[in-house]
């Protein structure tokens, strides 16, 4: 059968299958809705009960949900505890996570303890460690293709039955959100932390004293940049010597242009990414903006871990700062800075370059960090139960909104009335359910192999390009040809 | 005004559940299934109205594909079968002219399925189709590029005549 005829056979055979179902009469409208309102008043109710559930202890009520992979432990006698690794805080956002853990540790006769390591040593130690008995049995990760590249390898469980088993706590996800941690219907990761979105905070008083609004259009913040310089300030702080803050400019400004997709493309590793003209453009727009001298002199050499661009902005010698919504909680805890006044620090959107363009709002950033569970401990059962019992919990899901986040469950928005976070944590929240699109920052990467090769010539390149050591047209071509030389992983859930 | 605002949900449901149903059917291969996925992608494009309503049918057929592919769905639909339902659960194999290709599509895997239904039948192109899944263009055209292969594989006309010379020459396939 020539493929000819076999494409006109199936399309008869899906049009007559099509067609075969028997009608339904308008009743199941009314179904639909009744259905509906029960989905919300389960949802509501959702927090409730897992707040039931994680009082009562529900370790010996946990379904069985081990998948026996191939690796074994080699240790002899059963773990001591259970691992939970995560990223290390410098401003004390893993106190959800800690204090959770100690709640367990109450009734609980295994333990949890709490690993936490700064940026570049959790990476080293994960892909060094996972797997391994000195490796954890929980670990925080970004999903994405390094996490498929450790399901790939057989190191991650699947929580699909265990969430099957309590679908309130399922439900309580938005699903967007669950998605993440999710491939071909299984699932490898949840959700431990609030959406944190790109944000352009800004200092309102210096706003207010240069006598300028928030900037809403591109040219506004030329405008906001312009005036700061000549006033001695440092316009927009920048971290910029891991590259990954510069890349949230082009990643920005890809969308604002008109490409969203561009964006989607390169993050996605497609063959043509870099071709897309928007591309060229986003790069000229953003040398042209460092070269102008938004961001000032020594912003390349400024690491994220340094906390030195956070400082001058809590201070007041840097008017604005695009980052990651967990900054908000950074200033409020700095004791130095202007934001402690709870009325100067605002916030705001990229701005519009165009008018009519980037309608639907693309947001950039990480959607949520995730937690996973490493297959061949000892511990798993417990594990699981402690990520289900947590990360819909009531006094969890408080502890992450004093800390800045806005959680990604449903019904959260009652929550901020009243507290000191409200209003950030509700914009926040509702930038996140109006995107459009969620792009995950392409330079976070976990493995060793292609990707980072990509990575660190992306981090590379970029950086030159904002000291304009290259030209955009030269930025493209570098990474045309790295992005050329790499081929993926096979996500799990591909035949 | 206000009303015509209010109804637009109800409007799309009303309008839209039937063909969506049967999109259901042909990506799940279950008549009792495909309601409930039906249903449950109303309520999904319901909840998100606000983002969604530009194109609510994508975003309806993307839970309706993503949901469908689950093993919790899969034992369901098996006991929901086994549960001796009155109605047939698989209307087409008694009406489509060529039922062994029909068969042949309910065995592919839920992804590729669904890709050959979303290119096949609904035009969609892979890049279209990639953004329903949420999926790389390449994952989407290698799907489709196998469920061709075990389809044609599937319905490779069976010669009787021929030795099967792998066997004669003593080897294993």
């Amino acid at each position: 059968m020539n493929d000819q005829n076999l494409d006109r056979a199936l399309v008869k055979t899906l049009s007559e299958a099509h067609d075969s179902l028997p009608g339904r009469d308008v009743r199941s409208i009314v179904d639909l809705r009744s259905r509906y309102v029960a989905a919300k008043r389960r949802r509501a109710a959702a927090l409730g009960v897992a707040m039931v559930l994680g009082a009562a202890g529900a370790l010996g009520a946990a379904v069985g949900v081990e998948r026996t992979w191939h690796y074994q432990r080699m240790a002899a006698e059963p773990a001591a505890a259970i691992q939970l690794w995560m990223l290390k805080d410098i401003n004390d956002r893993e106190r959800p996570i800690t204090e959770a853990v100690k709640r367990y540790n109450r009734r609980s006769p295994v333990k949890i303890r709490v690993t936490t390591l700064p940026n570049e040593e959790y990476k080293r130690r994960i892909l060094g460690e996972l797997g391994s008995p000195s490796g954890p049995d929980i670990f925080m990760n970004w999903g994405g293709k390094d996490l498929w590249a450790f399901v790939h390898n057989g190191k991650v469980v699947d929580l699909a039955a265990a969430l099957a088993a309590r679908p309130a706590v399922a439900e309580a996800f938005k699903p967007e959100m669950l998605d993440l941690g999710s491939a071909g219907g299984k699932r490898y990761a949840l959700p431990m932390s609030g959406a944190q979105p790109v944000v352009l905070f800004y200092n309102k008083r210096l706003f207010t004293d240069a006598g300028l609004r928030a900037p809403e259009t591109f040219s506004e913040l030329i405008l906001a940049v312009d005036t700061f310089k000549a006033s001695g300030k440092i316009p927009i702080a920048m971290p910029g010597a891991d590259g990954w803050s510069e890349l949230m400019y082009l990643i920005y400004l890809l969308d604002r242009i008109g490409a969203p997709m561009a964006s989607m493309d390169i993050a996605n590793r497609s063959p043509k990414a870099w071709e897309h003209s928007a591309v060229l453009e986003a790069a000229r727009i953003c040398q042209s903006l460092a070269a102008r001298g938004a961001f000032g002199a020594d912003f390349d050499r400024l690491g994220q871990d340094d906390n030195v661009a956070s400082e001058r902005f809590a201070r007041g010698e840097a008017a604005m700062y695009l980052t990651g919504t967990w900054e908000f909680a950074n200033q409020m805890t700095n004791p130095a800075s202007f934001a402690r006044d709870g009325t100067s620090l605002g916030w705001t959107t990229f701005p519009k370059v165009f008018d009519n363009v980037g309608i639907r709002d693309y947001l950039v950033g990480v959607p949520a960090n995730l937690f996973s569970v490493a297959s061949g401990g000892q511990h798993t059962t417990a594990a699981i139960d402690f990520l289900m019992s947590t990360l819909v919990s009531e006094p969890f899901l408080d502890d992450l909104i004093a800390v800045g986040h806005a959680p990604v469950v449903w019904g959260v928005e009652a929550r901020y009335h009243g507290t000191r976070h409200a209003e950030f944590a509700s914009f926040t929240s509702d930038l996140v359910s109006r995107a459009g699109a969620f792009t995950p920052a392409w330079g976070q990467t976990l493995s060793p192999t292609p990707s980072q090769a990509v990575g660190s010539s992306l981090n590379r390149e970029i950086r030159a390009l904002f000291r304009s050591e290259i030209t955009p047209e030269a930025f493209v071509a570098v990474m045309k040809s790295a992005n050329a030389g790499w081929t993926s992983p096979r996500p799990v859930g591909t035949p | 005004m206000a009303d015509d605002a209010a109804s637009a949900p109800e409007e799309f449901a009303r309008t839209r559940l039937d063909s969506l149903r049967r999109f259901g059917y042909l990506v799940c291969g279950s008549a009792a299934e495909a309601d409930d996925l039906a249903q449950i992608a109303v309520i999904e494009v319901w909840r998100r109205w606000k983002r969604v309503q530009r194109d609510p049918e994508a975003y309806a057929r993307r839970v309706i594909v993503t949901r469908n592919v689950s093993r919790w769905r899969r034992w369901r639909r098996e006991r929901l079968v086994a549960g001796h339902n009155p109605e047939p659960d698989d209307p087409a194999s008694q009406r489509v002219t060529d039922p062994e290709l029909w068969q042949a599509l309910r065995a592919l895997r839920d992804l590729e399925r669904a890709v050959v239904v979303l290119h096949v039948l609904y035009g969609y192109t892979f890049d279209e189709i990639g953004q329903i899944l949420d999926e790389p263009r390449g994952t989407v055209s290698s799907r489709y590029s196998r469920a061709k292969a075990t389809l044609r594989e599937h319905l490779r006309p069976v010669t009787t005549t021929e030795p099967n010379l792998v066997w004669l020459a003593g080897g294993t396939k």
